[in-house]
């Protein structure tokens, strides 16, 4: 541009004729005096966006082209900005804001007509000196649809514009000559805007790298713990949804004895109350059914003997298959929403199973039975804590130096090894939580020795117990170990190495005694707790799985 | 917001990033509800997640997609959960909240943890979560080496058909029934 030119046009931007408002003018001298935008201005051309629904239909500058914006119609905004060409090298966005419909849009569009280091100017009335009210509807212009703070008007920028796609070069609360003292219902005189200017950058390239950094995926570089994801199998969704099928017929099976018919009675409390309007039928032993019937708690009660009555005469029964099946036909035609087995021991299930049901549920406590949709996994004192001894044989074990007969493990000559290694490993079998007493069978064919071991799992890794074992003619060395958790297979290890050699011997294997805990649950909380399980599952959840 | 319809409530977040469905499927989402149901949505989250929720509402309409992110005191959001048609989220404590309140809730969940354990509970609960051979990872720190598959190949178009279908069939249900959990939805 000509200086000639240049100063035609700076002119026509402050020429008082241009039939501006003394606080348009003082938004021009302000505007202008930012050294960068005057020089955008006097340089290149200036679009402008006007909202229809302001009543001020001039531009604040004489060389703008000017476009009207619909600012009740999103759509109508948006064709409009998107008719003008792009590179724009200032654009303008004057008293706008606040009448359009929207805004996040407007001003997407509007940035991406700017030239890359372009300008765009945005002045909107701020809250606290035009406005000066806490929110809507404003007291001076009825049609205005938010108000702005410097921190707002931000807000909206950063929303509608990739913050790493523009710099705010400028940003001011205009309030030059304003009149503070002005009472709320009298318009002060002075700047009442807020003034941002923004810069459009290069996009830079790091710029796609925040995405994948929200990602949280990293290429594996080493083996790693997870398992593989085969991106050509197919995606398998499943989706948990409530069940639009009310449980309205219910089927409880308690086949065992009297005593355990009476522990069962805060469970079928629990269910009448948590189903009551479903039709509730027990099936239990024929000595149970008077019982059953009088509690009130059933619609029907159907004899089933499973097990004999007394079981301590010892009577002869039918097979339980051939009992199951005659079962199985006498419930043929019925049909269940749910089917519970109270039993906390496996032996009945198959009873359970036979029941057609929309839901079987019970006990699982080896986790055995998954045909069964609700499924309470919960250790029996008795049978998963329960006492026992036993020997654990030497055909259990190996070695490396020794001869290994079926029942016994034999060294006939002396023993000494330059490096710490296992003689005799062995057995791998379960640990239950609790406490143990080992014996180790092991005795000197010659002479009195020691011999470090150790009672090792996960491959070696961890410990639970290292020592000098004292192997002599005259006792056994009884050692007591205490479990906290099941571990799935433990090793036992007689080692040899430097200054301790190993002197004939025979090893016959581990004799063990394991002590109960004495913990769990009791009987008829176990079956308390297995009602509100299937409580929970099917009225509070009221879930199931679709696909 | 210029509509007159309450929001769907939409938290995009966790507080771990492999429970975090990514942005670009939620904007499609948003989208989709707009498409298909005419609701507004309201982005709920912390201030100093409000740049990323940003990046969601980007170029979308102001006018039906607000970011409320760092706006919203606890109150605030129970109120908006309260009023709203249906909640989106992660796993994470808005859906445990929607859910626990009895609104439509699905959640976008994870397979870095067994759903069975950790969904979000209640009668009007629709959980999505995609199979995968490596759930539960139970990853936190470490980053997935599978690319987050289980988020990123759950697509938005299907996990919003698998929730309107299951919303329509409880609705569907209720118009018969008293006692169906979908009724007052």
């Amino acid at each position: 541009m000509t200086r000639r030119r240049k100063r035609r046009v700076a002119k026509s931007m402050t020429d008082s004729s241009f039939s501006l408002t003394q606080q348009e003018s003082n938004l021009v001298q302000f505007i202008l005096a930012l050294g960068p935008v005057r020089t955008a201005i006097e340089d290149g051309a200036i679009i402008q966006f006007r909202a229809s629904s302001d009543e001020r239909k001039n531009s604040l500058f004489a060389n703008a082209a000017t476009i009207e914006v619909n600012s009740g119609d999103a759509q109508a905004a948006l064709m409009a900005v998107q008719a003008v060409k792009t590179d724009a090298p200032l654009i303008l966005i004057h008293n706008a804001l606040q009448f359009l419909i929207e805004t996040r849009q407007f001003l997407g569009a509007c940035f991406s007509k700017l030239a890359t280091g372009g300008l765009m100017i945005v002045t909107v009335p701020h809250q606290f000196l035009y406005e000066r009210k806490w929110k809507l509807p404003s007291r001076r212009a009825a049609l205005h649809r938010r108000f702005y703070t410097s921190n707002t008007l931000l807000a909206d920028i950063e929303e509608a514009i990739d913050p790493c796609e523009f710099r705010v070069r400028f940003l001011a609360d205009h309030d030059s000559g304003y009149d503070y003292h002005a009472e709320l219902d009298h318009n002060p005189d002075g700047g009442q805007d807020i003034v941002v200017v923004l810069e459009r950058i290069v996009r830079p390239a790091w710029r796609s790298g925040l995405d994948h950094d929200e990602l949280w995926a990293q290429p594996a570089t080493q083996p790693v713990r997870y398992l593989e994801v085969d991106k050509n199998a197919p995606v398998v969704v499943r989706t948990v949804a409530p069940d639009t099928s009310a449980v309205n017929r219910i089927a409880l099976v308690k086949l065992d004895h009297r005593g355990d018919f009476l522990l069962a009675g805060k469970a079928f409390k629990i269910f009448r109350s948590a189903f009551p309007s479903a039709e509730i039928t027990l099936i239990c032993g024929s000595w149970n059914v008077e019982e059953a019937q009088k509690s009130g708690y059933f619609e029907h009660v159907i004899p089933f003997d499973f097990f004999p009555d007394d079981d301590s005469a010892r009577l002869k029964m039918q097979p339980r298959e051939v009992l199951v099946e005659k079962f199985s036909r006498e419930m043929s035609g019925r049909l269940y929403d749910l089917a519970v087995d109270l039993r906390l021991y496996d032996d009945t299930r198959e009873v359970l199973r036979v029941i057609r049901a929309r839901n079987h549920a019970g006990f699982d406590r080896l986790d055995a039975f998954p045909w069964m949709t609700i499924r309470l996994n919960i250790p029996s004192a008795t049978e998963d804590d329960r006492a026992e001894q036993g020997v654990i044989a030497a055909e259990r074990f190996a070695s490396s130096v020794c001869k290994h007969l079926s029942y016994e493990i034999r060294a006939d000559a002396p023993y000494l090894s330059e490096k710490w290694r296992s003689v005799i490993w062995g057995p791998y079998r379960e640990l239950k939580p609790g406490r143990y007493q080992f014996e180790f069978l092991i005795e000197p064919t010659v002479e009195d020795f020691d011999a470090p071991f150790d009672i090792v799992f996960d491959e070696g890794r961890q410990t639970l117990l290292a020592g000098i074992l004292h192997v002599s003619r005259k006792e056994r060395r009884q050692i007591e170990l205490e479990v906290d958790k099941r571990i799935g297979g433990f090793e036992f290890r007689l080692i040899g190495g430097p200054g301790y050699e190993l002197k004939p011997f025979r090893f016959f294997g581990l004799k063990f005694i394991h002590r109960s805990g004495i913990g769990g649950v009791h009987q008829t909380e176990a079956m308390a707790l297995l009602a509100h399980l299937i409580e929970m599952r099917l009225t509070d959840a009221y879930t199931m799985e679709l696909a | 917001m210029r509509s007159q319809q309450h929001p769907a409530v939409i938290s995009p977040f966790a507080n771990e990033r492999v429970r975090q469905w990514p942005s670009s499927h939620f904007r499609e989402l948003i989208e989709i509800i707009w498409r298909e149901h005419r609701l507004p949505a309201l982005i709920v989250g912390t201030r100093e997640q409000r740049a990323l929720a940003n990046d969601i509402v980007r170029g979308l309409s102001s006018e039906r997609i607000q970011n409320a992110c760092g706006s919203m005191s606890w109150g605030d959001l129970v109120a908006a959960v309260d009023s709203a048609p249906y909640v989106i989220a992660n796993n994470s404590g808005v859906a445990h909240l929607a859910a626990g309140r009895g609104k439509w809730t699905l959640c976008v969940f994870s397979a870095s943890h067994a759903y069975n354990e950790w969904m979000p509970r209640g009668p009007r609960v629709v959980t999505v979560v995609r199979v995968t051979p490596c759930s539960p990872c139970s990853l936190s720190t470490e980053f997935c080496p599978n690319n987050v598959a289980c988020m990123v190949d759950l697509l938005p178009a299907d996990v919003f058909w698998r929730f309107d279908q299951a919303r329509k069939a409880v609705l569907a249900k209720s118009r018969n029934s008293d006692s169906a959990p979908g009724e007052a939805a």
